[in-house]
């Protein structure tokens, strides 16, 4: 009797299983892991796998999932929603990537924020830490901030968080700004569109690295 | 003791529902054999059932025995897998009917192109890519509509490709993309563009381990025809040639 139930059940199995495979075509062939449905993406479109240097997952907090990979010449930012951007990577020096989702952030009891983050990867060596201003602005009414931000490092990157100043007024110049620069930020192009400094320091305070984006003031413009 | 109530003791421990009808079944049919044998020897209907069900042993300790060699777990774990079975095959039949005659509309609407077949290619062989075979069933010189363009007597070029891969899952249908392709004439065919100097690609289909796609260029006349073509795949430079005067692709 043993024998005829573990063939019973075997066939059962077999055939939930092949029913199973036309369910899972129909929702898109979904993958246990973010970091699957990237390499996955990578093989489909025929790039060089990468390598995941960073990664978030706030979902718990209602906050992004993120994974930032990077192989010989691209960094590669993939979310949740199979939202994929590409990013040429420097080598030569840091890369300065803008994150397609807001990060959750808490700046005191009861306040929860969704700000823009960036990613300086490929840092130079023997930087400790990082400093990044970045200027958002609108043209009409013409309003503009500069946000200077401390880089955390996290692995081999360094991560900045623009910190919102004005968060306790609803529906401010600065909220419009930050969707702006959100919905705006589709690659290394957008991201030079907005004024952007930063800087590289060793332990002692000596400057590594800087770089400033194309639409950088230069001699006080 | 009467015969039932021996059955039923005998099987007693038998926790799972099916096996325990099955076995007492069994024992029953033992049962009523041994009682016609003691009836045929001059024993009462009664006589011969008490005898019978003594001649079997003692219910408790088959009862024991049988709890041993019948464990349930087999028997609970064969419903576990036909429930879910059940379960699966619902959720498929509710899910996939509607979808899939959705997708039969869907492609029906979009290849309904009238269409002259003008001339043929035959074309063999294939190349890996990363990790697809890339084949061509054919190349095909067609005269017609083409779809969005109001264009009904358009000269195209059509160039079947075959993606295949085991990995069903990785199928890809966005695999030849808005690149630009090449021919042996030194001509450029920019990608997702449907006029003469592009080319568009149309997704086809696809079975369990491989996907179709047709890419159509557009062309001024038959003198046209290029010896081959080149065609993007991916997003880097990787590509493939499909040779019509040798009819091969490499």
């Amino acid at each position: 009797m043993t024998k005829k139930y573990r063939l019973r059940i075997l066939r059962n199995l077999l055939l939930t299983a092949i029913l199973l495979i036309p369910l899972w075509r129909q929702n898109g062939y979904p993958l246990p892991t973010l970091e699957m449905e990237l390499h996955r993406w990578e093989r489909q479109t025929l790039r060089e796998e990468s390598e995941i240097v960073w990664s978030i997952d706030q979902t718990g907090s209602h906050g992004p999932k993120m994974l930032v990979g990077v192989n010989r010449d691209s960094i590669i930012v993939r979310n949740r929603n199979n939202v994929y951007q590409c990013w040429p990577r420097h080598g030569d020096r840091a890369t300065l990537v803008a994150l397609i989702d807001r990060i959750r952030y808490w700046p005191e009891d009861g306040v929860n924020l969704g700000s823009p983050a960036l990613l300086a990867i490929d840092p130079p060596r023997g930087a400790e830490w990082a400093r990044l201003k970045l200027t958002l602005f609108l043209e009409d009414p013409a309003w503009q901030e500069t946000y200077e931000m401390e880089g955390e490092r996290q692995g081999e990157v360094f991560f900045f968080l623009l910190r919102q100043k004005y968060y306790s007024s609803s529906g401010t110049w600065e909220e419009e700004a930050v969707t702006g620069f959100t919905s705006a930020m589709t690659g290394e192009e957008a991201l030079n569109r907005w004024p952007w400094h930063l800087e590289f320091f060793d332990s002692e305070g000596n400057l590594l690295e800087e770089q400033f984006s194309e639409s950088f003031p230069v001699n006080g413009d | 003791m009467s015969g039932s109530y021996w059955g039923s003791r005998a099987v007693e421990g038998i926790l799972f529902a099916p096996d325990r009808e099955a076995v007492r079944k069994e024992l029953w049919a033992h049962l009523e054999d041994r009682r016609a044998a003691l009836e045929a020897q001059g024993l009462t209907a009664e006589e011969a059932e008490s005898a019978a069900a003594e001649a079997m042993g003692d219910p408790a300790e088959v009862a024991e025995a049988l709890a041993k060699i019948h464990a349930p777990w087999w028997g609970w774990l064969w419903r576990l897998s036909q429930w879910t079975l059940a379960l699966v095959f619902f959720i498929a039949v509710v899910s996939l009917v509607p979808a899939t005659l959705n997708n039969i509309r869907f492609h029906r609407n979009m290849n309904d192109f009238e269409r002259e077949v003008l001339e043929e290619w035959r074309i063999e062989g294939g190349r890996r890519v990363g990790a697809y075979w890339f084949s061509s069933p054919g190349v095909r010189l067609e005269r017609g509509t083409v779809p969005g363009t109001g264009d009904r007597d358009q000269l195209l070029l059509v160039v079947a490709l075959r993606e295949s891969t085991w990995r069903f899952w990785e199928l890809s249908d966005t695999l030849v993309l808005d690149r630009t392709a090449a021919d042996n004439r030194g001509r450029q065919y920019q990608g997702c563009y449907y006029r003469e100097g592009g080319f568009y690609c149309l997704y086809k289909g696809e079975g369990l381990f491989s996907v179709l796609y047709e890419i159509e260029f557009p062309l001024a006349e038959r003198e046209d025809v290029p010896d081959w073509l080149d065609i993007p795949l991916g997003e880097g430079s990787a590509g493939i040639r499909v040779d019509l005067e040798r009819g091969r692709v490499s």
